[in-house]
């Protein structure tokens, strides 16, 4: 005999097995992220040092904040090498993606994707450490082959020009192999038809380019734009082994900038505050590159 | 005769027994765990704790030493606040090894606890470590009347330089008193461009950088980065931004100096004499011991006119936090005696370190290289004579603001007065209460 379940029982049903699905992942997010992010807030109100208990001071980090000389040096550090990190990741991601999505012998295609792949599985400080030795002043192999071709020696790592520059350099070896593997997925998700189209029409490499590729990517790199400007806003490891920060505050990202703060000087309070603001910075820049988004990308 | 004889050894047994026992069972009557923090979290180091701890051992078999090892990358100050988060982040620690540097912000964070009952209480054995001190190296660890550390080493800056190299190129030692034109007199001479491209690949000198690195030259100017109450920072003095022209030349006017942070290896680049001379303490030794290298003397920092330099104390402090306070109090005892300084000193298994707190352990220190090792203890009396370094309660603000100013300067893209204008007006907080 068959049992008869009420649609609306089912439903029930229906829904708690789908909430025990997410119930790991909301648990985790409850626990690590919006109760630690919610005290964050809350924090930005109070004087802490770990130690001693909380005294609220009101306002008085916040306008500490908007006092801070060194504050905007550095949000115009971090945002300048963003910027640098989401051209050079994706143009140069984009660049290996089409190098690596011709026709080649499997071996090769192989041992290509592992090798670009390869820095991304490797740690941030043995990367940073490599390329201390690498780009030394003096020492260094960039200087050394630079020096074949009359360059004179750069002090990459001590001058306020250069430097930001390294870090852009370190961290864009380390990643583009990722880029260019997300890439390389969204080329090979462009119908063949579309090109063969384009042939029959006589259009030159560069016009099927321009015209199938490029738009139909604009997904991929919406996405790739937007994780990468988020990761970027954060950096930390490369500037802090590279540079240092310096020389001055030409590296200090503000990521570095609240983990001096709040955890080497214990001035918890006013870390929360930068975080907070690190957070509507991260919001803004997203949001812009969503209303963007709706001009300029096309689905198939 | 028999009988007596009998009741005479009887009675020797049961005098001794009454005396004899009850300081074995009070020797051994400390028993649990002591969680201890040092410096130097590489398993060489770890080595030397372990080797401490088992001579620690052989009096109080019952007490448990656990090593804790904190990064020696961020320096004293940032190692002491790692202790710090490390308690803050539940981790039952009750005993640091900790440098003057530290010292100030632990007892701002209210992590320490005054030693003052255990020393009124023990006043004998304290006594037979303080009276073997310079009071200079326990000053600072006495904070509004209260003890917080018993000093256990220390340091201060002197000029490496490496005697081939100076008999190669034909210079007379620095003497005693030599200034800041002798010193760049010899950096000249020592300063070679060997393949002709007109830059330098052997340099006279190697300017270093840091707190400490900087504080004995601000000191030879008569100057310092901090008041002398180490509340306000002074980094754009006349002294600070006269010391940091003159090194600054060095670099780009002189060319006697790599760019500061550019030295890829100076103690390798010491000992073959692409380096001539640089400032350091007396850790060097142990280093050029185990290299088996002996070309080197030290001299007392050129002055301007007066030779100065810094002093860095280090010792032994415990924690509020300690659940096994007595023990610990053995422990830094232990830590603070005769046997345990020995073990600075250096010998064939054990290369010398810093110098030792106690007079009477440091005197050894000339039966080792180099010729004028005295100048190791002469440094705290010679000239303007050696100045603790500024350890203030905001020290991680002030020597960051320190070396900000320093990369900037050095970049070659900043003047030394704007550097220096920019790194004192980032300071906000005061250095003491």
């Amino acid at each position: 005999m068959a049992v008869t379940v009420s649609p609306r029982r089912r439903k029930m049903v229906e829904a708690l097995i789908g909430y025990a699905f997410i119930a790991p992942t909301m648990i985790g997010f409850v626990i690590f992220l919006a109760i630690p992010m919610v005290i964050g807030i809350g924090l930005m109100f109070y004087e802490w040092s770990m130690f001693k208990p909380p005294e609220f001071i009101g306002l008085e980090n916040i306008q500490a904040f908007f006092r801070d000389p060194r504050i905007f040096t550095v949000y115009k550090t971090t945002i300048g090498m963003a910027l640098g990190l989401v051209v050079t990741n994706l143009t140069l991601g984009l660049g290996i993606a089409l190098l690596l999505n011709r026709k080649m012998p499997a071996v090769f295609h192989g041992f290509f994707r592992a090798a670009f792949f390869f820095p991304f599985v490797v740690s941030s400080v043995v990367v940073a450490v490599i390329w201390q030795f690498l780009l030394n002043k003096d020492l260094g192999l960039v200087n050394y082959y630079l020096g074949f071709l009359g360059v004179e020696r750069i002090n990459w790592l001590l001058s306020s020009t250069w430097s930001p520059i390294a870090v852009i350099i370190t961290d864009t070896w380390k990643n583009v192999g990722f880029y260019a593997l997300i890439f390389l997925g969204g080329l090979q998700n462009i119908p063949r038809d579309y090109y063969e189209a384009a042939e029959v029409d006589g259009a030159t490499p560069l016009q099927k380019f321009r015209s199938i590729t490029l738009p139909l990517l604009t997904p991929t790199m919406l996405f790739l734009v937007v994780i990468t400007t988020i990761g970027a806003m954060q950096i930390f490891g490369q500037s802090f082994i590279l540079t240092g920060g310096g020389p001055g505050d030409a590296t200090r990202t503000i990521v570095m900038y609240i983990y001096e703060n709040g955890i080497r000087s214990f001035k918890v309070g006013y870390a929360a505050v930068m975080s907070v603001s690190l957070l509507l910075v991260i919001i803004g820049l997203t949001s812009v590159q969503f209303i963007l988004s709706r001009r300029y990308i096309h689905y198939q | 005769m028999s009988n007596r004889r009998t009741f005479y050894a009887v009675l020797i047994v049961l005098l001794l027994t009454m005396v004899i026992a009850p300081a074995a069972i009070a020797q051994t009557d400390f028993s649990g765990e002591i969680n201890f923090y040092y410096l130097d979290d590489r398993p060489e180091s770890r080595t030397n704790w372990e080797m401490i701890v088992a001579g620690f051992n052989e009096t109080y078999p019952n007490v448990t030493v656990n090593l804790i090892g904190g990064p020696a990358t961020e320096g004293w100050d940032g190692y002491a606040q790692g202790a710090a988060r490390s308690i803050a982040g539940g981790q039952p620690l009750d005993l640091i090894y900790v440098a003057v540097e530290g010292v100030a912000t632990l007892v701002d964070l209210g992590v320490l606890r005054s030693l003052n009952d255990y020393i009124a209480a023990d006043q004998e054995a304290v006594a037979n470590l303080m009276d073997d001190v310079d009071p200079a190296l326990v000053e600072p660890f006495i904070i509004e009347g209260n003890q917080y550390l018993l000093p256990h080493s220390w340091n201060s800056m002197l000029m490496y330089y490496n005697t081939a190299r100076f008999d190669e190129a034909g210079i007379e030692a620095p003497a005693e008193d030599w200034t800041w034109e002798d010193f760049l007199a010899a950096a000249q001479a020592l300063t070679e461009d060997t393949d002709g491209d007109s830059v330098p690949n052997r340099y006279g000198f190697d300017i270093g950088g840091g707190p400490f690195g900087l504080e004995p030259w601000f000191a030879s100017n008569g100057g310092s980065f901090m008041s002398e109450d180490w509340c306000t920072p002074l980094l754009n003095s006349p002294e600070v931004v006269e010391t940091f022209d003159f090194l600054r030349s060095l670099v780009y006017d002189y060319q006697v100096a790599p760019t500061p942070g550019s030295t890829a290896n100076l103690f390798e680049q010491f000992q073959n004499g692409d380096i001539s001379m640089f400032a350091a303490g007396r850790w060097m030794v142990g280093i050029f011991m185990a290299a088996d290298f002996d070309d080197y003397d030290i001299a007392y920092m050129p002055g301007n006119p007066d030779s100065g330099t810094v002093v860095g104390v280090d010792g032994y402090a415990m924690f509020n936090s300690t659940q096994n306070a007595d023990a610990t109090w053995e422990f830094i005892k232990y830590l603070t005696s005769e046997s345990v300084q020995q073990t600075l000193v250096g010998a064939e298994d054990a290369p010398a370190s810093n110098v030792p707190a106690r007079r009477s352990v440091a005197s050894a220190l000339e039966n080792f290289p180099p010729d004028h090792a005295d100048r190791f203890y002469g440094s705290l009396s010679f000239g303007n004579g050696a100045n603790m370094l500024p350890s203030p309660k905001n020290a991680s603000d002030v020597y960051g603001a320190l070396g900000r100013a320093f990369t900037n300067i050095f970049s070659g893209e900043v003047s030394v007065e704007d550097a220096l204008n920019a790194a004192q007006s980032e300071i906000t907080s005061s250095g003491c209460s």
